[in-house]
């Protein structure tokens, strides 16, 4: 009776796809810095996930496998911004970084303008260094995982996550003690 | 007293790691060294950051869209079965041939195979949905065993102080379903999931809607719904009842650690914020006042702040998350279903076959139609074609016989 059914590729791939869908939209979402963007690589990253699901053979765990093409994805989608229009460039332009997870109106205006001052801080990192925060300091996977994800030992991955946390800490500090401060030039400090 | 290394490899980290007497001093050293008291409130908000973003129900529903699309692309092109197109033109002879018999043969209406057959088959697409949740979820059993503790959940919403002091610790469990449901009833299937939240108490949060229900454009419905968690269970059971559940995805997430973790922080700091406002009633010196105040205003903020996070995590304990995709099937799709019997499944290849063939003779006779007026002009250019080579040849007729004649 069963030679009429069997349940599709694309059913099985929505099953094993929708346990991560949350994370893997966060994550292009704190890659991307930009709501329209992480839309577009999280499904760009889903659909690639897709074509290539027949070669999924669970050695890796679905988790990682999925997480390693969405960060693929995003750097690609970097590169190609890159060539368009730079991260000063944007903030010239009047570019805001994504106000997701804001705390609603009434609640502390320092924790709001916490929020805005790590979403830009974060944007002024490297990429490799901001997807190492973000898996680890927004997503508290652990070190092992991580290494998985973007294919390299655990210590790069310590090391990478120290320099992005110290970068990081200095743009926040200086953006405490001179609040006019433009985060291009923190950035432009790092260099 | 920790030093400022220490701290820093503590907060290395996540903090649902700590134990209680590491968080007491991580705490305490933030309170007397700036630079790691703001390090700790970053590494805190970044955390916080992402459990409060919500993802775009918009989102969702797309790249399940565009992975569908993509399958049924990678069919045509037949990358995905290249033996399916020779067994399909084979089978279709067959089915078309045994169904035509077995319609005539039974007296089977189309309209029985409906609906009825979509909900009687159910189990049958049950057993896929138990298969996605053990192989994806865990234990399915774990839900039932604490479904019943998750009922009173919010109840202590605006006094989370008063249910750590009666020490009655309800679990803090997050659910999520995600459901595929394929129907041939699209219409009335969509208007049941309505009903069916409506009924038990839920909302619709978010919902997108696509396709116009044409043959190349089937319908489909993504909705996230709110559905109170003491009524989850009877909410399922109905859902149930709405065509064939094809997928089917339950996640369970326990949060009562963490959550009892920030209400003892927040009791700290509620106690904290008594006594400094006692001592701002004692206080003469102006300076002294300053000190307190700036005090007050960072104990203020750690209160708002873990009472915006436990707000956050009893609205999503308290009224679950059902994600529910809503699939319009052809007559084609309804022959593939493995819940109907194989007479029905007959029944529906025919009509799928009859369908294709109705959409070929519509494609035709929109072509003749739309190709009247190219038809018409190269009628006239025909017919006065046709006349200029009779008038030539009458005249050749007439001029043979005359030079015969001379």
């Amino acid at each position: 009776m069963s030679i009429f059914h069997r349940q599709s590729r694309a059913e099985r791939f929505e099953a094993l796809a929708v346990q991560h869908e949350r994370m893997l939209y966060l994550l292009c979402l704190r890659m991307m810095g930009s709501r329209e963007d992480a839309e577009d690589c999280a499904q760009e990253a889903l659909l690639r996930a897709y074509r290539a699901f027949d070669r999924f053979r669970g050695e890796a765990g679905a988790k990682t496998w999925l997480y390693r093409i969405a960060y693929n994805t995003c750097i690609d989608a970097l590169r190609k911004r890159q060539g368009t229009l730079s991260l000063e460039a944007l903030w010239e332009a009047g570019f805001e970084p994504v106000e997701t997870g804001l705390p609603q109106p009434g609640e502390a205006l320092e924790r709001r303008e916490l929020r805005r001052q790590i979403e830009q801080a974060l944007q002024a990192l490297p990429p490799d260094q901001r997807a190492v925060m973000i898996l680890r300091d927004f997503q508290q996977m652990p070190y092992n995982e991580i290494a998985a994800v973007l294919e390299l030992n655990e210590g790069t991955v310590k090391s990478r996550l120290n320099r992005a946390r110290e970068k990081v800490k200095n743009i926040l500090i200086s953006a405490e003690q001179n609040p006019s401060a433009s985060v291009q030039e923190d950035e432009g400090r790092q260099k | 007293m920790m030093d400022c290394r220490t701290f820093a490899l503590l907060l290395d980290r996540p903090e649902g790691e700590w134990t209680a007497e590491e968080r007491q001093q991580m705490e305490a050293h933030a309170a007397q060294c700036a630079e790691c008291g703001a390090l700790l409130a970053m590494r805190r908000e970044m955390a916080a950051m992402d459990a409060e973003t919500e993802v775009p129900a918009a989102f969702s529903s797309s790249w399940r869209e565009k992975v569908y699309a993509e399958e049924k692309k990678m069919s045509r092109q037949g990358k995905l079965f290249p033996w399916k197109r020779a067994v399909a033109a084979v089978a279709a002879v067959a089915v078309l041939a045994i169904g035509t018999t077995a319609s005539y043969l039974n007296g089977w209406g189309l309209q029985s195979a409906g609906k009825s057959a979509d909900t009687s088959g159910y189990d049958g697409g049950y057993g896929a949905m138990n298969y996605a949740a053990e192989s994806y979820d865990g234990s399915p059993a774990l839900y039932s065993a604490k479904s019943a503790s998750m009922t009173a959940a919010g109840a202590d919403w605006d006094v989370p102080a008063e249910a750590a002091a009666n020490n009655t610790r309800e679990e803090k469990i997050i659910r999520t379903i995600n459901m595929t449901i394929k129907t041939r009833q699209y219409e009335a299937d969509y208007a049941l999931i309505r009903k069916l939240t409506e009924e038990n108490g839920g909302r619709v949060e978010s919902l997108d809607v696509s396709g116009d229900g044409s043959a190349g454009s089937l319908r489909r419905a993504s909705f996230v719904l709110r559905v109170p968690s003491e009524r989850l269970d009877a909410f399922i059971a109905g859902a149930k009842g709405v065509g064939t559940v094809s997928a089917y995805s339950e996640s369970s997430d326990d949060v009562s650690e963490s959550y009892y973790d920030m209400q003892n922080r927040l009791q700290t700091q509620q106690v904290k914020m008594q006594r400094l406002t006692a001592l701002m009633e004692k206080a003469e010196d102006v300076s002294d006042l300053i000190e307190l105040e700036n005090a007050v205003s960072e104990t203020q903020y750690w209160i708002d702040y873990y009472t915006g996070q436990m707000n956050g995590v009893n609205s999503r304990v308290q009224d679950s998350y059902v994600n529910i995709t809503l699939r319009e099937l052809s007559s084609a799709d309804a022959a593939e279903t493995k819940t109907l019997s194989l007479g029905e499944r007959i029944v529906h290849a025919v009509k799928a076959s009859a369908e294709t063939a109705g959409e070929v003779l519509q494609a035709m006779l929109i072509f003749l139609v739309a190709a009247l007026p190219w038809i018409a002009v190269l009628a006239v250019i025909t017919l006065v074609i046709r006349a200029v080579v009779r008038k030539r040849k009458a005249k050749r007729a007439a001029k043979t016989p005359e030079q015969g004649d001379a």
